[in-house]
């Protein structure tokens, strides 16, 4: 085996531990362009990520597709052979007890023919031509089924299979000078996550609800973000800001603020890598440490941040599984699902749209800023709500806040719980400056 | 399998049009964290993509090593065949290219030890390693060495050799509580002569530091003047992007069916040219093997171009820009820009400054994306000033800026002469690819600024 070569070739070129991550993926996609198929593709791909280490020195290298294991672990050592002590590195991961999930792997979405698999997506794409003014559907369905393994030198040895589904459809419409756009997304690990229609539909919908469209001012208004516009926003929180090495190098706004309230009492933020069948989720992280359930915000207070093997030895701490690696790199960290929980804040939709005057926000992209938390972007596709009405779409409209504001003015949550992109959640509302270029 | 002897086994499989591509890559990626190097990587990648066209559909498929090439063929017909049942026809009508091209650099990165490599980083993190009130550190260096050879049914047969070098610096700095962060990087197509003796790391921290006394850009509507780097990406995003050959035939941009139209002001012309040769977006031939070429996208404010891959320019009855290319072989070639800039005008920036009552100077650029179907975008400036009565007065925070694409650019009011380009990668269906954004100072009357 790949990993077992790497790991046996390190070693005799001099390195003291090694580890080798080996990653097979078999992904097929179908591309849809002006609402038809346009290219299916089918790739499969071995990839071989190795660590040596030498004393404190750590040398990293990889290959796609290699005819063995062997010269990547001898670059490994090599590299390693020729970096400069790193101080704070206690050495690679120890062997750990893993719990194997069983919802990681579909075999009706591993075993998806391709055939089907464009049928399927073509309902999406007829869900989406809602009206006449629809005048472009495009979008990617990404079936994927990988084998992860991780074999070292310390008695690391794990692998499980898992399967991926990932589908976007994008609309664009145009009634005279009047254009518009949608989107529809959906992930997950289990083939009946993805509802064709559902995506179709909402795509469509948008499309079409985008084309009269308005401007606002600079106004503080009640804004609601709906969860396909948090999860650049909510995620990063814990991915990002919570992240071990952001705050041991002091990058990020959390630096020093274990144990501070961050959010308003009633709420907790939550990183989970073990919810069935979501794609945050598998049984061990990108080092072979098992996943788990990390209270990162708990009723409002900071409470722990997420960790890999390496800023949790510096640390003195043990990782929080949160390792996240491709077989290019070493391991980073990164977060899994992360969740609002604020069960007294819950509201139906209808009670969260109850304001005279507010901004319903569907999508947004942007994510704040690590060194100031504060966030400054714009609502991509927004709504203005008018009298518990949600009226006409928004153009350039900015947003911005601090997120530990937000976290604690956030005054509602909704129960339209929705898992995509490593989030769930409800939309949550808070009172917040937008600015636009002024009303028309 | 020969790759000639692919695309016959294509031809006979009943395929139209075949395309064979062949890379090995080569990567060393040094990244040092406060004097630390955390990471020391070195990375061999080989694939052979081919392409098949059948009626219309396109197939898809990927071979691991020579070995596995005719069954990557086989599939990929067959998977055209299958896209061909919803497909309309396509006739490869497209024309063919020749050739070897090798850029070097005079100090190509393989042929130089790791040791020299980290010494370069090293002496980056040198430079900044006693600024007050800087608190970490981070540069990043990274050279790769992509050498691809494209052969298809139409004679094409073109290999090329480039040679990629970019160094980063990451700089966050701290006072009284408060925390700000730079980047800077260059890079471009040679060797390491592009990067040594740079200052990227001397020059985030210089805008870390100073950034700590920013505060936050006032909300909504003001007039502008963005640094090249800014209006880099302002081009490159909000109206590169809607000026890509498969944007435009497939309805979803504003600017579809709209050449020879009044996109912006007079003072706007906007060039894609991957002949540039040493930009980071440089290239001799495309990743579908046709030979590059600078085009004008916008003259005078005028829509005078797309950009094209093969198909997209027999669609729109235009000839290929050579604008097709891939993150790597194990994805299909896409429409992309190459080194995209507003072109020079004759404005100095102090000129453009005096001349301002009220406004704001935004500078650097953190990212920015847009969406062509309604004109709009955003980008995220790394910080700015305030400016009052000609004068640069009070430094500004990162700050979102939003607008339609088509009034800004009809609102450009002066253009600089001082062009300038930087590195970066730029995503789009999830492919990244190495490119420049460049501009000079461009003024613009009316800008919306999110605020915090």
């Amino acid at each position: 085996m790949l990993r077992e070569e790497a790991v046996r070739s390190a070693i005799s070129a001099g390195a003291e531990e090694a580890e080798a991550f080996e990653l097979l993926t078999r992904q097929v996609s179908i591309r849809i362009e002006e609402g038809r198929v346009k290219t299916a593709s089918s790739v499969r791909l071995v990839g071989l990520g190795v660590r040596a280490s030498i004393g404190r020195k750590l040398g990293f290298a990889f290959a796609t597709n290699p005819s063995s294991g062997e010269e990547t672990g001898k670059e490994a050592a090599e590299n390693a052979r020729a970096a400069p002590e790193d101080p704070d590195f206690g050495g690679l991961p120890d062997a750990q007890r893993v719990e194997y999930m069983a919802e990681l792997m579909d075999p009706k979405l591993r075993d998806l023919d391709l055939s089907d698999a464009a049928s399927m997506f073509l309902a999406a794409v007829q869900s989406a031509r809602i009206s006449d003014k629809i005048v472009s559907i495009s979008g990617e369905l990404e079936v994927s089924f990988s084998k992860v393994a991780i074999y070292s030198s310390r008695g690391v040895d794990v692998a499980e299979e898992r399967t991926y589904l990932s589908a976007y459809i994008e609309t664009a419409s145009k009634d005279g000078d009047r254009r518009g756009s949608g989107f529809g997304f959906a992930d997950g690990r289990r083939l009946d996550m993805f509802d064709p229609e559902k995506v179709g539909r909402e795509a469509g919908e948008l499309a079409i609800r985008t084309l009269d469209a308005t401007t606002i001012g600079v106004e503080e208004l009640p804004v609601i973000l709906q969860p396909k516009a948090q999860f650049t926003i909510i995620p990063f929180l814990v991915g990002e800001a919570a992240n071990a090495e952001n705050l041991q190098y002091g990058r990020s706004f959390l630096t020093g603020r274990l144990g501070d309230r961050i959010a308003r009492e009633e709420v907790s933020i939550v990183d989970d890598g073990r919810i069935p069948w979501l794609p945050g989720s598998s049984s061990f992280d990108g080092e072979g440490v098992p996943t788990r359930r990390t209270h990162v915000v708990e009723d409002g207070v900071f409470r722990s941040p997420i960790h890999n093997w390496y800023t949790a030895t510096k640390e003195g701490t043990r990782s929080t599984g949160n390792a996240f690696r491709g077989h290019t790199s070493p391991p980073s960290i990164s977060h899994h699902t992360v969740s609002i929980e604020a069960p007294k804040l819950l509201m139906s939709k209808d009670e969260l749209l109850d304001v005279r005057r507010g901004v319903l926000v569907v999508y947004t992209m942007d994510r704040p800023n690590l060194a100031t938390g504060e966030f400054s972007g714009m609502a991509e596709t927004a709504f203005l709500i008018e009298n518990g009405e949600v009226t006409r779409s928004l153009r350039q409209t900015g947003m911005g806040f601090r997120l530990e504001d937000f976290l604690k003015n956030m005054d509602a949550v909704g129960d339209d719980v929705e898992s995509l992109m490593g989030f769930r959640g409800g939309s949550v509302r808070a009172r917040i400056k937008v600015a636009g270029p002024g009303a028309r | 399998m020969d790759l000639k002897d692919a695309v016959s086994l294509g031809l006979e499989e009943g395929a139209d049009f075949v395309e064979v591509r062949r890379e090995l890559s080569r990567s060393t990626m040094i990244r040092m964290v406060d004097g630390v190097i955390r990471e020391l990587t070195r990375g061999r990648e080989f694939r052979i993509s081919v392409r098949a066209l059948y009626r219309g559909g396109w197939g898809f498929g990927l071979a691991n090593s020579e070995e596995e090439v005719a069954e990557a063929v086989r599939d990929a017909v067959k998977l055209a065949r299958l896209s061909s049942k919803w497909a309309e026809p396509i006739q490869p009508d497209w024309p063919s290219f020749r050739g070897k091209f090798e850029a070097r650099g005079s100090k190509p990165a393989w042929r130089v030890p790791v040791e020299d490599k980290i010494g370069i980083v090293e002496e980056q993190d040198r430079l900044v390693r006693s600024m007050d009130r800087v608190t970490n550190r981070n540069i990043i260096m990274a050279d790769t060495l992509r050498e691809t050879e494209v052969v298809n049914s139409l004679g094409t047969d073109v290999t090329q050799s480039l040679p990629r070098v970019r160094i980063a610096a990451y700089i966050f700095a701290h006072e009284n509580g408060v925390t700000e962060s730079a980047f800077e990087s260059r890079g471009g197509v040679g060797g390491l002569e592009l990067v040594e003796g740079s200052e990227v790391a001397s020059e985030a921290a210089r805008r870390a530091v100073e950034a700590l006394s920013a505060r936050p850009a006032p909300a909504g509507p003001h007039r502008a003047i963005l640094d090249p780097k800014l209006a880099g990406v302002f081009i490159h995003e909000a109206f590169g992007h809607a000026a890509e050959g498969d944007e435009v035939v497939a309805n979803k941009s504003i600017l579809s069916g709209r050449l020879g139209d009044r996109v912006g002001s007079d003072l706007v012309s906007v060039v894609d040219d991957p002949t540039l040769e040493g930009l980071y977006g440089f290239y001799r031939y495309d990743d579908e093997g046709t030979e590059s070429r600078r085009k004008y996208i916008v003259k005078g404010g005028i829509l005078s171009g797309y950009m094209t891959n093969l198909e997209t320019s027999s669609r729109l009855g235009m000839e290929p820009t050579g604008n097709a290319r891939s993150m790597d072989y194990g994805n299909p070639p896409i429409v992309r820009m190459s080194n995209t800039f507003i072109d020079r005008g004759d404005w100095t920036f102090d000129e453009m400054v005096s001349d301002m009552r009220e406004g704001i100077y935004a500078f650097g650029s953190l990212y920015g994306y847009t969406d062509p179907a309604k004109g709009q975008f955003m980008f995220k400036a790394e910080g700015g000033w305030l400016i009052e009565g000609g004068e640069l007065k009070q430094r500004l925070r990162e700050v979102a800026i939003t607008g339609m694409t088509l009034e800004v650019l009809a609102n450009v009011d002066a253009v600089g002469r001082d062009l300038s380009h930087d590195p970066g990668m730029c995503g789009k269906m999830g492919q990244w690819v190495p490119v420049t954004t460049g501009a000079p100072h461009v003024r613009i009357s009316r800008l919306v600024f999110g605020g915090r």
